[in-house]
This record gives C-alpha cells, sequence and structure tokens, in this order.
C-alpha cells in the first residue's frame, strides 16, 4: 500500500467531552445551546432547604444549617462555634467565617487539595470584605453563673435575674464566638466558580439562621476540691476548680439570632464569556459554568456578588483564553447579577 | 543601542500577507490568525533583500532550547534504547544522540560514551513535541568534522547565551582574537551556553603508567592547567565589560602566568 | 506610581526580579522551560508551577489562593504552545509587605509586576506586555496606590490588570475587587486605572532597555 487510509473516527458525545472539550463545546454552542443543555444566559435553578432543624436537634454543637441543590450538586454546610477571650482593643470592625470545604468526589481521605483550600479562603476573604458580620454582634453576652442545687442546676445571667445573681469578681474576661463553617460539596460535574457561587449562598443563608448561645461558668465553690499542699507539688490533688465556659445547650429559649449587615438578595454569580464559533469577532456570554467541557475549555471568567441595593460586593474577573471581556460584557453580567438580586434565586 | 521592542509592540515590518517573510527568534506567529507579533523584549533587526524580509529578536537568556543545525556541547548521563540521554543543561529536557549517529558506526562498531563524557554534537531535528536529536557527524562530508568526545584535559564552562552565540556566528568577534595573543588554545562553542577550552596540553590526569614512562614535566602541566582556567576566567568576565577594558582584563587574568 | 527594579538577581534561575513598589518588596524567579515531572507534564503545551512565599511563615491557603489568580493571569500571558512537554516554574517570595494579612491587593500587584520583569528576564515567550495597578475607594474617594493602612480603612479595594498593546493599556486581563461598591464607582476607577497602567509600561519600557544595554555590554 503506498498510502494509509485515514479513517473518520467518531465519538460518543460524552467521550469527545473527555478528550476534546473546546471541540465539544464549539459543536454545541453553534446549535445554539450548552452541553448541559442550558440556554446561554440560564442559570440552574437552586434549591435551599430552610427550616431544617433535624440538625441543629441532633447535635447540639451545630448553631445553624444549609442545605444547598443546584442541578447535580448538594452542599451541607454546618455553622459550629468556638469561643476566644478579648485581647486588647480590637481594631477589627468585622467579623469573618472560618470555612472548611470538603468536595467529595469519590476520592478518599486525603490532604485536602487545592480546588478545597481556595474555596475555603476565598470565602474567609469574600466574607469579610463584604463587611456582613459586624464584630459587635460576635461579643460574647454577659456570662452566667451555674448553681448546682437540690432538684437539678440552674444558671443565673445577670441580665435575665439580676435579683438572683451574685456578681463574680474573677470574670470580667470579655470573649467573643467565632463561626466555624463545615462545608461539604458532594458534586460531580460543576465548575469551581459556580461551586463559590453555591458555597457563599448557603454561608449567608446559615449566617441569617444563626442564633447564638449564652455561657455560663459553674459555681466554683460547689465543685472546689482543691487540697493545697506548700511542700508537696503532687498534681491530681491540687485543684478541679477550673472556670471551664459552658455553652448553655439546656435552654435553647436564651438562643439570640446574630445581628449581620447583610444586604437581601446577596447572591455570587459567574459567568464564563467564550468566542462565538461563528463569528469571531464576537463573544458569548454563559452564565453559571457546569460540566466538564465548560470548565476545561472556558478561561475568561467572572464571578460577581451583588445585593438588592445595586451594590456590588466582589468582582474578580480573569481574562484568557479566546473570549475577550470588554467593558460593555463586564456592564451586562453587571446588570444579569443585579437582575438576579432583585428576583432573588428560588 | 539599536531599538527595544518589547511583547504587545506592533513589528516595524511590511504586510506579511504581500511580502515575504522569514521569521526569527523572538517573533511567533499565532496559529489561528497567522499575525506576526514579538514575544520577546530585545533589539530588534530587520533586513530587506530581493523584496524578501527577514525579521528577528535579539535578546540575551539564560535556558536553551534545541533547534536544528545548532553546535551544542552536552553531557552523556544514561542510555535508552539504541541512544544516549544527554543533558545540555541542569534541569532541561534530556536529548537523544543516537549509536548509529558517530562517522563509521555500525551494529557491531558501537561509539563507546561512558556515563559524565562530554560530547560536541549538532542537533538533527528539534520538533518540540518530541524528543529533540544529536549527531556527532558532519552533514556535509559524513565524517567527524569536530564533532564527538571531547577530552577531559579540556575545562567546560557557562557563559550566556547570547555570548555564546557571538562567539560562534561573528567571525569577527575579537575576544578569541585577542585571547590567542596570550596563549595557543583548542575551543569548542556549544551554542547552549557551553565552552570547552584546552589550552597547550590541558589537564593531564596522572595515571600510574604515565608515572614511569612519560617523562613530561610538571612544571609545563601546571602552566597548562592555570593558562587554560585564566583563559576562561577571561572569557567568563568579557562578558560584564565594555570593549575598552579587554586588554587590562586580558593582562589582569594572565597575570603571573 | 514609581517603582524599582534589579533584574537577573539570581545567578541560578532562567530568569529573577527584584521588585519595589509601595512599601512591598518581593523578589521573583522563573526557571524554564525545563523538564516537568510526570504528573506535570501537558503534551501540546507547558506546565506551569507557581509558588508563593510569604514574607513571615510558612505559606497557608492565603497564599494558595494568591497562586490560584496569579496563575490563571500567567497561563494566558505566556505562549505556552511554544514549550509543549515543558514545565516553567516560577517561585514568588514576599520579603516586605505592607498589609494586613486579610488583604492580598498590594501583594497580588507587586507579584504581578515583579513576574513580568521575571519572565522577561528568563526570555519566556509573551503574547503581550501586562501591568497592574492597585486602588481603593475611601467614603467616596480614589486613591491610588494605598498603603497597608489606607487600605483597611477603605470601603473597597481594587487590583486592576491590563494588557499593553503598543504602549496603550487595551484590555482588562484581571480584576479583583472586594468590599462594597456601586457600577459608576468601578467604571471611573477603571478609566483612571487605565493612564496609570501606561505611565507604569513607560517606566518598564526604561528598565527593559537598560536590561538590553547590560546585557550587550560587550558589543
Amino acid at each position: 500500500m503506498s498510502s494509509a487510509d485515514l479513517k473518520q473516527v467518531s465519538f460518543p458525545p460524552d467521550v469527545l467531552a473527555r478528550i476534546a472539550p473546546d471541540v465539544s463545546l464549539e459543536r454545541h454552542l453553534s446549535l445554539g445551546i450548552r452541553p448541559n443543555l442550558r440556554n446561554f444566559t440560564e442559570f440552574n435553578s437552586i434549591d435551599i432547604k430552610s427550616n431544617n432543624q433535624q440538625l441543629q436537634e441532633n447535635y447540639n454543637n451545630i448553631f445553624a444549617s444549609s442545605i444547598v441543590k443546584s442541578g447535580p450538586t448538594t452542599i451541607i454546610n454546618t455553622l459550629t462555634l468556638g469561643v476566644v477571650e478579648n485581647y486588647g482593643q480590637d481594631k477589627d470592625k468585622y467579623g469573618t467565617v472560618y470555612p472548611v470545604v470538603e468536595i467529595l468526589r469519590g476520592r478518599m481521605g486525603g490532604a485536602p487539595t487545592d480546588e478545597e483550600m481556595i474555596l475555603g479562603q476565598d470565602l474567609y476573604e469574600t466574607i469579610y470584605h463584604s463587611k456582613l458580620i459586624p464584630n459587635e454582634s460576635l461579643q460574647v453576652k454577659p456570662i452566667g453563673l451555674g448553681i448546682k442545687e437540690e432538684d437539678g442546676e440552674t444558671i443565673y445571667y445577670p441580665d435575665l435575674q439580676e435579683a438572683d445573681y451574685i456578681p463574680q469578681s474573677e470574670h470580667e474576661k470579655s470573649y467573643s464566638f467565632v463561626i466555624l463553617s463545615s462545608i461539604k460539596v458532594y458534586s460531580k460535574h460543576t465548575s469551581t466558580n459556580s461551586l463559590f457561587d453555591l458555597c457563599y449562598l448557603s454561608c449567608v443563608d446559615a449566617l441569617q439562621k444563626l442564633k447564638l448561645p449564652r455561657l455560663y461558668i459553674m459555681d466554683s465553690i460547689q465543685t472546689k476540691v482543691s487540697v493545697k499542699s506548700k511542700k508537696s507539688t503532687t498534681r491530681g490533688l491540687i485543684s478541679t476548680n477550673k472556670a471551664e465556659l459552658n455553652i448553655d445547650t439546656a435552654n435553647k429559649q436564651h438562643y439570640y439570632s446574630i445581628e449581620l449587615n447583610i444586604k437581601e438578595g446577596s447572591i455570587s454569580s459567574n459567568y464564563g464569556i467564550v468566542k462565538s464559533p461563528d463569528n469571531n469577532d464576537e463573544s458569548i456570554l454563559l452564565t453559571d459554568l457546569q460540566g466538564q467541557e465548560e470548565e476545561s475549555a472556558i478561561l475568561s471568567r467572572m464571578s460577581i456578588i451583588t445585593n438588592k441595593t445595586g451594590s456590588i460586593n466582589r468582582i474578580s474577573l480573569i481574562n484568557g483564553g479566546d473570549g475577550d471581556i470588554s467593558l460593555e460584557l463586564l456592564r451586562d453580567a453587571i446588570e444579569i447579577s443585579k437582575r438576579r438580586s432583585k428576583e432573588g434565586v428560588m | 543601542m539599536a531599538d527595544l521592542i518589547v511583547p504587545g509592540d506592533k513589528l516595524p515590518i511590511e504586510d506579511p500577507s504581500t511580502v515575504k517573510t522569514t521569521i526569527g527568534p523572538g517573533v511567533y506567529k499565532m496559529p489561528t490568525t497567522h499575525n506576526l507579533i514579538p514575544c520577546s523584549s530585545g533589539v530588534i533587526t530587520v533586513e530587506t533583500k530581493n523584496s524578501n524580509q527577514l525579521v528577528y529578536i535579539e535578546s540575551n537568556n539564560k535556558r536553551y532550547i534545541p533547534h536544528t543545525n545548532d553546535f551544542v556541547i552536552g553531557v552523556v548521563t544514561g542510555v535508552v534504547g539504541e541512544s544516549y540521554k544527554v543533558q545540555l543543561q541542569d534541569f532541561s529536557s534530556p536529548v537523544l544522540l543516537g549509536f548509529m549517529a558517530f562517522p563509521n558506526a555500525t551494529k557491531k562498531n558501537r561509539p563507546n560514551l561512558k556515563i559524565g563524557s562530554a560530547v560536541y554534537a549538532r542537533v538533527l531535528q528539534d520538533i518540540p513535541e518530541i524528543e529533540a536529536e544529536l549527531e556527532c557527524i558532519d552533514p556535509t562530508t559524513g565524517k567527524e568534522g569536530g564533532f564527538g568526545l571531547l577530552d577531559e584535559s579540556g575545562y567546560i564552562f557557562d557563559v550566556e547565551l547570547n555570548f555564546a552565540r557571538e562567539l560562534l556566528f561573528n567571525p569577527k568577534t575579537v575576544f578569541l582574537q585577542l585571547l590567542s595573543t596570550k596563549c595557543q588554545f583548542e575551543i569548542a562553542i556549544g551554542i547552549n551556553g557551553k565552552i570547552w577550552i584546552k589550552c597547550g596540553e590541558g589537564l593531564k590526569e596522572k595515571t600510574s603508567d604515565s608515572m614511569e614512562t612519560d617523562e613530561e614535566d610538571p612544571a609545563t602541566n601546571i602552566k597548562d592547567l592555570r593558562t587554560t582556567l585564566a583563559a576562561a576566567n577571561f572569557l567568563i568576565k568579557c562578558q560584564h565589560i565594555t570593549q575598552d577594558k579587554l586588554k587590562a582584563e586580558l593582562t589582569n587574568a594572565f597575570k603571573g602566568i | 506610581m514609581a517603582f524599582q527594579v534589579q533584574m537577573s538577581v539570581l545567578d541560578n534561575s532562567d530568569g529573577s526580579a527584584e521588585l519595589i513598589i509601595g512599601n512591598t518588596k518581593v523578589i521573583a524567579s522563573v526557571s524554564g522551560p525545563i523538564e516537568p515531572k510526570q504528573r506535570q507534564e501537558l503534551p501540546n503545551q507547558a506546565s506551569l508551577e507557581i509558588i508563593i512565599r510569604p514574607a513571615k511563615g510558612l505559606s497557608t491557603t492565603r497564599e494558595k489562593l494568591l497562586e490560584d489568580k496569579l496563575r490563571a493571569l500567567l497561563q494566558s500571558i505566556i505562549i505556552r504552545y511554544k514549550y509543549p512537554r515543558q514545565l516553567i516554574s516560577i517561585v514568588v517570595q514576599f520579603l516586605v509587605t505592607d498589609e494586613d494579612p486579610k488583604f492580598t491587593a498590594n501583594e497580588l500587584n507587586a507579584a504581578i509586576n515583579c513576574c513580568y520583569f521575571a519572565l522577561i528576564d528568563a526570555d519566556i515567550a509573551l503574547y503581550s506586555s501586562f501591568a497592574s495597578v492597585v486602588s481603593c475607594i475611601t467614603e467616596n474617594k480614589l486613591i491610588q496606590n494605598p498603603t497597608g493602612k489606607e487600605l483597611s480603612q477603605s470601603d473597597s479595594h481594587h487590583v486592576v490588570c491590563f494588557n499593553i498593546q503598543e504602549g496603550k493599556a487595551d484590555k482588562i486581563l484581571l480584576l479583583e475587587s472586594q468590599g462594597e461598591f456601586v457600577q459608576e464607582e468601578l467604571f471611573n476607577l477603571l478609566s483612571e486605572s487605565v493612564s496609570n497602567a501606561e505611565e507604569l509600561h513607560t517606566l518598564q519600557r526604561k528598565y527593559l532597555k537598560e536590561k538590553i544595554d547590560q546585557d550587550y555590554i560587550w558589543k
């Protein structure tokens, strides 16, 4: 044979999406539809499970939770609390949450991936800079005193049971809450930008539902078994009197809602820009990226957080690849975000 | 100095769609639009000859990328199949030197290179997607032509790539002429920024039989060694001084020899 | 905006630059194209490895996010198709920083501008030049090149990196805006930043010219 016959090879769509995502994306777009079968500026519908008290009831250490579902992705976000002592003059006016993001894609264990670290850090910085949580709201309310009585334990709070409260001189330290957020993402194919949107949404949702508890210490007189010896330094015998801060989980009626600075309709939206397959000078704006093809073939992206008042909290724009982001496209994307903030995502 | 051009600038050339254009280093042809753009920062050179134009950007760099017909010095680091693996620079991808790429090599008559030995070779082909290949044959004569094993009595040192190009490509370059006024030397210049140089007999290793039979004067041996190092130092220093200081530098390098 | 830069400061890397911009001092090194590890290798283009080291302590998730932003920018500026199967390794080491650790604007800005010089020094092929500027808005007032203190008192802060085509800032390559601002403020800021970026580029050319003169001093 003098020349080899080259047969045309054809692949089923899901195989083509893996081996040549750019080709697959281009072919879909020239048909006027995206690989995930959405329209160019259509967002995935989002379902937020509100009033899900089950988690809080089963676990005393969960103070708020939010479950967000969107397309093939489910996010479970649980908020827990930590307490820190206030040292010196705090300069920061605003707090943030400390997120730990886990993306579960069937991989077992191991160190956090870059994607998880980046998402977590991005949430942390964005919530801080958006000034959602005033530091004052995180201040712990005056600490109660637990006293063991014959019929059990009663906790007296200086502001609630003023008459019965015996002032304690020892505990004049002030404390603050720290909000820890554990985010579990069950997803296969959503792009990192879309995951950020959903994580941000779940954080905002959970924060709005967050109820802070009261703290108390046990009256030390009752529990003191201190044997002080000047000669011996034997440890076990010395004292069990440690002023431990306890969270009053028994009296849920004392829980109070956290005061937040979250503007209504704070929503994060993401966009991808690709060159039009028909006309090379034109760019197409796609919303809410999802799927293998869009994640690997679209390098020009925007992520925008807007709220109902029309102000913008965050723009992260990267102009790579083929599609050029012009100022008009940026303006269009901001308009879409604002409309979404007004109309809500549900 | 001539004009500086940086990436993003417009190339000062005639429209390449009407004039036949040859591009050299520093100019990139966009695969989709076929536009020519400058991709490095350096001195632009445009030459027009018989209504053809040639454009390239001269810039300095340290990392070498193999191109066909480049003369290079490499170090053998291993054997894969029917080839030697040759390292042209630290941490660079290794290139291949086939067993058959030597003059008079046959299946039975294999070249005998040890790991760690240096070779002077020519780049046979440079397809970036696959490993580059070298050969030690002069393509015009089919003979050795100066390529092959560089013996261990020479000294190999690194220079910047632009200086290596000057030494190899500019027949009027002053540096080697000036050096030859001080000593006799044998030199191999690799465009990958490596130079092998040997003055006189260079560095002779003391072997047990040379102790007995060779009546070579140890003093000449040490002198050759010192000259070799002085010559290498001189060439390294040349990269950072203006030409009017060359003479002084030469005297300084060969002080006491 | 004034800055000072010194190129080829590191002997053992293919390209390096040390940059002082505002109160931030940073050093960047570029090695490449070099042999990649097996898992990094891409068959048709160069892979990028970006490592950011903080001025104090070990790198954390904060640096990971910075690395991600820098990678997104650089991967579209470097002509990666020119170096298939190769690796380009970029290390950014901060020496002096001037901002609260919760902010990364000044550091991102310095890293971008420093990488430009380090990439040029390593003679890595680039599609175009780029220059980055940082600014913040405090009570409706625009402050260019804010200090760390000005940043933490601001209502919003922005890092913009422009593509420089024929000496003009023609498009936005990267925009990182945080805080609270309105659309008008943003577009006003972008148009103000254009002239700043172009000014910066004029200075870039000056330093590159000096480098060329130094490299060919023996001519």
